[in-house]
């Protein structure tokens, strides 16, 4: 089920020494928080977080390209297209739609990290309070 | 004490519960830079950076608004975002990707409408899934918003922006690979002149290549103004800067400073930031701006960090990295770890960056483990020559890029600096200092 190799400049070196697994971060790794992590993946308690080996990006495009699109207020450039005639009068937002065959949100995503390690860090020594 | 005052203009919301979302950003006021932008001329928006005077935070330190000037007027402008930071040692873009995604988006934004850009690209390194997640969640929440798209806050300025994941490349982190890896070809950096992405960028058009912290300011300066950007920091060095600290210190991290006004003594034993050297250690050298820079000994600790007072020492401030290193740091070992980095990332182009890396890695690697011969260390100065003639700071190159001259700064600083040490290794058929060993477990974790 694992396999251990080598990995450079996760860009995590404030948390060195860190581990990717399936490209998810986690540092300060030492002997007991790597045999715990080995643990939790194999009985699938990282599941939500690490996803499986293969995939990478678990979120997708909502919306196609809309700056461009035909239709509405057009941009003096493109006014020259004349692809839907006149551009509208007043400019207003475009609503938007997903157009052009794109994959809904995926909604069921958390993003939110417990376990791995988000690169945010020492956050509370980044925090200055007034010196005496 | 001017550490304690200075606003936190990137990273104020890492940290917080929720930061990425659309929703927490709001909270927080997010977005009102963007219509600060829009209410505004383009020259406007362009003027105020240029009155902040923002170095790019990237590691060259090129004035952000100069670089915009030096757009040549044509159709269509490209806007891209360089997200690929991927240097040893440093890590403060990944914070601000995965932190604070709408930041970022809100910068962009404010850029391509400051140069009414046609189309911007986010380009973030492939090693970041959770962050390229985090900002395509944004963009998404951005879009819906009104605030990417057609027609932004019902203006009349209409931009897309689309993620495009790099594949872990270093290299691509060169403002000119990234735009061939973006045109979706090897990475390998373009020759400049004539291909200054200004002039001649992505598919050939002119092109502005902005790094993550420079973009993640521009809400903060429009919100506030350019002066207040301008009135932080000294000289050329405006503004708060990220600091990467790490190394052999007890609190490494992402810290927030303001520019030219810390000193490296600061960073690294100020209890509030690095904390002292680790088991109370001396500390024997550290990398004033990532891995590429020349090294700095202890007698350089009371420089400041800004750009002018490390260029002057004879380094460079670069993307703000620094990494201290402790009297059981091996300089051999140290070097060879630097050298594997680039001779890993070399990307082939150029022979003295092909060839040399591995040369100097495997030099590198005889005297760490103890069969190193009396010549070698000329051999390696030699070597470095070939790369960057002379070894002089800034590197001359004989190669396209500046990889190449990314690896002599390890090797011959070490070596002019712990010039022994090196004897020693040979001398001695081994290595003298204690071998690598884990941090020790940090009580915050």
């Amino acid at each position: 089920m694992f396999t251990l190799e080598d990995a450079e400049c996760l860009a995590l070196c404030g948390n060195a020494p860190c581990v990717t697994a399936n490209w998810r971060f986690f540092g300060d790794v030492d002997e007991e928080r790597f045999d715990t992590l080995i643990e939790d993946l194999r009985a699938g308690r990282l599941d939500a977080e690490v996803p499986p080996h293969g995939t990478l990006i678990r979120v997708r495009r909502s919306v196609g390209l809309l700056a461009g699109a035909p239709g509405g207020d057009q941009k003096p450039a493109d006014a020259t297209d004349g692809k839907e005639g006149q551009p509208a009068a007043v400019p207003q937002r475009a609503e938007v739609r997903p157009d052009g065959g794109t994959v809904p949100p995926a909604a069921h995503v958390d993003l939110d990290t417990h376990r791995t390690t988000p690169a945010v860090l020492s956050l509370d020594a980044g925090q200055l309070e007034a010196g005496p | 004490m001017t550490i304690a005052h200075a606003p936190r203009i990137v990273t104020s919301r890492l940290g917080q519960p929720r930061s990425w979302t659309l929703e927490s950003y709001l909270a927080d006021g997010g977005y009102r830079g963007l219509r600060a932008a829009l209410a505004m001329a383009p020259e406007g928006v362009h003027e105020h950076v240029n009155t902040a005077n923002i170095l790019g935070r990237g590691g060259a330190g090129f004035e952000a608004g100069r670089k915009w000037g030096m757009l040549r007027k044509a159709q269509p402008l490209y806007l891209t975002v360089n997200g690929d930071e991927s240097e040893p040692a440093t890590f403060k873009d990944h914070a601000l990707i995965e932190g604070d995604p709408h930041q970022l988006i809100e910068g962009t934004l404010i850029a391509a409408y400051a140069i009414q850009a046609d189309q911007v690209f986010l380009y973030i390194r492939g090693e970041f899934p959770l962050g390229i997640e985090r900002v395509q969640a944004a963009l998404n929440e951005a879009y819906a918003y009104g605030a990417v798209g057609r027609n932004i806050f019902g203006s009349s300025y209409s931009v897309d922006i689309v993620v495009h994941p790099g594949a872990g490349a270093y290299i691509c982190g060169e403002e000119t690979a990234l735009l061939e890896s973006l045109e979706g070809k090897r990475g390998y950096p373009r020759i400049k002149p004539p291909f200054f992405p200004a002039a001649i960028g992505l598919y050939g058009a002119p092109t502005i290549v902005n790094n993550v912290e420079t973009l993640s300011t521009l809400p903060w300066i429009m919100l506030n103004g350019g002066d207040a950007f301008a009135a932080l920091g000294e000289g050329r060095s405006k503004g708060t800067k990220m600091m990467a600290l790490s190394g052999h210190v007890k609190r490494p991290g992402n810290y927030e400073l303001e520019f030219a006004k810390v000193s490296f003594r600061e960073l690294m034993y100020d209890p509030r930031l690095g904390g002292g050297i680790r088991d109370d250690n001396e500390l024997k050298a550290f990398i004033p701006g990532g891995a590429s820079s020349p090294w700095l000994g202890a007698e350089h600790l009371d420089v400041s960090l800004a750009n002018e007072a490390i260029a002057a020492v004879g380094s460079m401030a670069g993307s703000g990295s620094v990494v201290a290193m402790d009297n059981t740091t091996c300089p051999v070992r140290a070097a060879w770890r630097i050298v594997g980095f680039f001779q890993r990332e070399s990307c082939g182009q150029c022979t003295p960056c092909r060839e040399g890396s591995g040369w100097l890695k495997k030099i590198l690697e005889r005297i760490e483990h103890g069969q190193g011969r009396a010549s070698d260390l000329d051999l390696l100065l030699d070597v470095c020559d070939n790369i960057s003639p002379g070894i002089t700071w800034p590197p001359a190159q004989t190669t396209i890029c500046v990889l190449g001259p990314s690896m002599p700064p390890a090797v011959a600083a070490g070596l002019g600096m712990f010039r022994d040490e090196y004897v020693a290794h040979i001398r001695e058929g081994r290595c003298p200092f204690p071998p690598d060993r884990l941090p020790r477990r940090l009580s915050r974790v």
